[in-house]
């Protein structure tokens, strides 16, 4: 089907330095699935290799089971949408969104067709004859969405698509997007920094840091078993609160505070003498009067819906929790929900694994 | 109310007197042509005669084929225009949009080219049309002419404030390099290219010294070779036809120039601004 592979792919602009690093992935046909990563870790570049809009320095990639490598960008049957849209600012919405179908010689019942279509489905119709110039900026980021929809494309190629949008209109466009990858479910490929989009549109995520993937999985995999430190800390917000910690005589040691160990956790330590303990904001349970570890509460930050706690436990960096709104400034410990934490390789960094 | 600024005044004052003195010899120009010989050097500095006279009109169009002058002038300046703007719009597009090896270096010495001096270029040029059989042909004018750095620098620069991304939109669209420049980047740069023309056909058409060393045969002179014919040093030179000649010679520089100076100073103001 529509499956876009890559075979031991390297990228290198300047011959010396690679950007991408023996990248091998598979990205399923019919799915949404979403390169994640900070600035710069090479996510764009994997797209725009996808697109041809970038040469590969070695390696194969395939689409549709068909090698690529070679083909130029109109070849290889893509839509995109760009971070900036893209949109030919001399031409109206309707010449905009007609432009590729008139290069493509399609009969001309079948561009009003699907103009009239797609305009539909993203509630343009009025607009069509508008400049982009006089759109706001969700309208323009409809119309390219419109423009990528109306070539019926089995790969669908987003760049950061809502990264110029405020919050209020990020959060409608989430919707809409997910809606538009139901119409008629292409290979989806989207490119963003923000976590909250790929948990809210992904049904697959590509974590990516300097160039290596991280991990690779669903979005419910990636929060609740973060393969890494790395991924543990990108998604969540706030992120979540990793410790170093001491193993001694089958207790966790954070400071002065120990903390026995159940054996179940224990096997999966094994001789370990210091792991990275995880903990995510929302899972710390406060106690008052005795708990597991001792702490002191520096400041609480008030949300409307929740309050955030900062607070200090034993030898620990600077910790973070979320609570509800009736949270009190008394409390002086806390608890460790051993079905909620997570403990990585002191060295690796590498989840250790969840007890079965 | 309107914001005073303080000191404004001073900064008109040096404009306008800048602009007299830029003005003044223009004005004198189409002043002496309507002043007969004796004024011409009876009056110095004044600019208004006190006779009125079209006298040199007359001796001009009497005396001279001025639409054969005309039209030579027309015809080298279109040339010239019309290769310089193809030639820019095509390098500044693969310089901007184009992954070509050594794009740098290449647009580096199309600048560098730019500060060559004519009269070091001359003679090689001259010998080389020469020897191609363009000496008194209004091509042997044209030829060295069809490219123009500047023209390439301007382009370029109005072109790097389009953003890539629309030419690539276009690529995955399965539109080649050509389409992609005549349908998306074309009309995005056209002020720029229009006012570029002007100032080209301008140049061409105010060029003197080129056409002197190559047109030798008069019904071959352009409008500004023309100027010659009234200046002799043995009988004196007739000022006052040579005025009029040379009015009807600014007169196309500056009706193009009045239709597209917005486009012109725009495209000179720009100065690589990138968005």
């Amino acid at each position: 089907m529509n499956t876009i592979e890559f075979k031991n792919v390297y990228k290198s602009y300047d011959g010396k330095h690679n950007v991408i690093q023996n990248l091998n992935l598979v990205i399923p046909s019919g799915q949404r699935t979403i390169l994640l990563g900070p600035s710069g870790c090479g996510k764009t570049t994997i797209l725009r290799m996808i697109a041809g809009l970038e040469d590969i320095s070695s390696g194969e990639l395939y689409m549709g089971g068909k090698q690529v490598n070679q083909l130029e960008p109109g070849q290889r049957n893509i839509a995109m949408v760009f971070q900036n849209y893209a949109l030919y600012p001399h031409m109206t919405v309707e010449k905009n969104i007609l432009f590729g179908m008139q290069i493509a010689k399609e009969p001309k019942e079948v561009q009003q067709e699907r103009l009239m279509w797609a305009l539909d489905i993203l509630g343009l119709s009025q607009y069509k004859d508008r400049y982009p110039k006089e759109l706001s900026g969700g309208q323009r980021q409809r119309v390219a969405l419109c423009r990528a929809l109306v070539k019926k494309s089995p790969y669908f190629l987003l760049d950061e698509p809502l990264s110029n949008l405020d919050a209020q209109l990020r959060t409608s466009a989430r919707a809409e997007l997910v809606k538009i990858h139901g119409v008629y479910s292409p290979t989806f490929v989207y490119v963003t920094h923000d976590q909250v989009e790929a948990m809210t549109i992904g049904q697959k995520i590509v974590v990516i840091n300097k160039s290596i993937i991280q991990q690779y999985d669903t979005p419910d995999n990636i929060y609740n078993r973060p393969a890494n430190v790395f991924v543990a800390k990108f998604i969540g917000a706030p992120s979540m609160n990793v410790c170093d910690a001491g193993v001694e005589d089958g207790h966790l040691c954070f400071g002065t505070a120990r903390v026995k160990i159940p054996p179940q956790w224990m096997n999966l330590i094994g001789d370990r003498d210091k792991v990275k303990f995880g903990l995510r904001p929302e899972h710390v349970v406060f106690s008052n009067g005795s708990g597991d570890v001792e702490i002191t509460i520096d400041y609480v930050e008030n949300h409307g819906n929740r309050k955030c706690i900062c607070y200090n436990a034993g030898c620990c960096q600077q910790m973070m929790a979320t609570t509800d709104v009736s949270f009190e400034i008394a409390h002086t410990f806390m608890d460790i929900p051993w079905d909620k934490i997570h403990l990585f390789d002191n060295e690796t960094e590498n989840n250790l694994g969840y007890p079965n | 109310m309107k914001i005073k600024h303080q000191g404004e005044w001073k900064y008109q004052l040096i404009l306008i007197l800048s602009v007299c003195l830029l003005f003044y010899p223009l004005l004198y120009m189409f002043s002496t042509s309507f002043k007969t010989l004796n004024q011409i050097f009876s009056s110095g500095l004044k600019l208004f005669p006190t006779e009125f006279t079209l006298e040199n009109y007359d001796t001009v169009f009497k005396s001279l084929d001025i639409l054969r002058f005309l039209t030579n002038s027309f015809i080298i300046a279109a040339i010239v225009m019309v290769c310089k703007i193809i030639s820019s719009v095509l390098a500044s597009y693969a310089l901007v949009f184009m992954n070509i090896k050594h794009r740098d270096l290449l647009f580096n010495l199309f600048t560098v080219s730019m500060f060559i001096p004519f009269s070091v270029i001359m003679i090689p040029n001259y010998l080389t049309l020469s020897e191609m059989g363009l000496m008194n042909k209004l091509l042997g004018v044209a030829l060295p002419q069809l490219a123009d750095a500047m023209g390439i620098y301007r382009i370029r620069q109005a072109m790097r404030t389009i953003p890539k991304s629309l030419v690539e939109a276009a690529r995955i669209d399965n539109v080649g390099h050509f389409t992609a420049l005549r349908r998306i980047v074309f009309p995005l740069v056209k002020p720029s290219v229009v006012a570029m023309s002007i100032f080209f056909f301008i140049n061409s058409w105010n060029e003197y010294f080129w056409p002197m060393l190559i047109l030798k045969r008069k019904e071959m002179y352009t409008i500004t070779l023309a100027l010659q014919v009234f200046l002799d040093t043995e009988s004196g030179s007739a000022w006052g036809s040579s005025m009029a000649l040379a009015t009807i010679a600014t007169l196309v520089p500056m009706v193009l120039y009045i239709f597209a100076q917005r486009q012109i100073i725009g495209t000179f103001m720009q100065s690589g601004i990138k968005e």
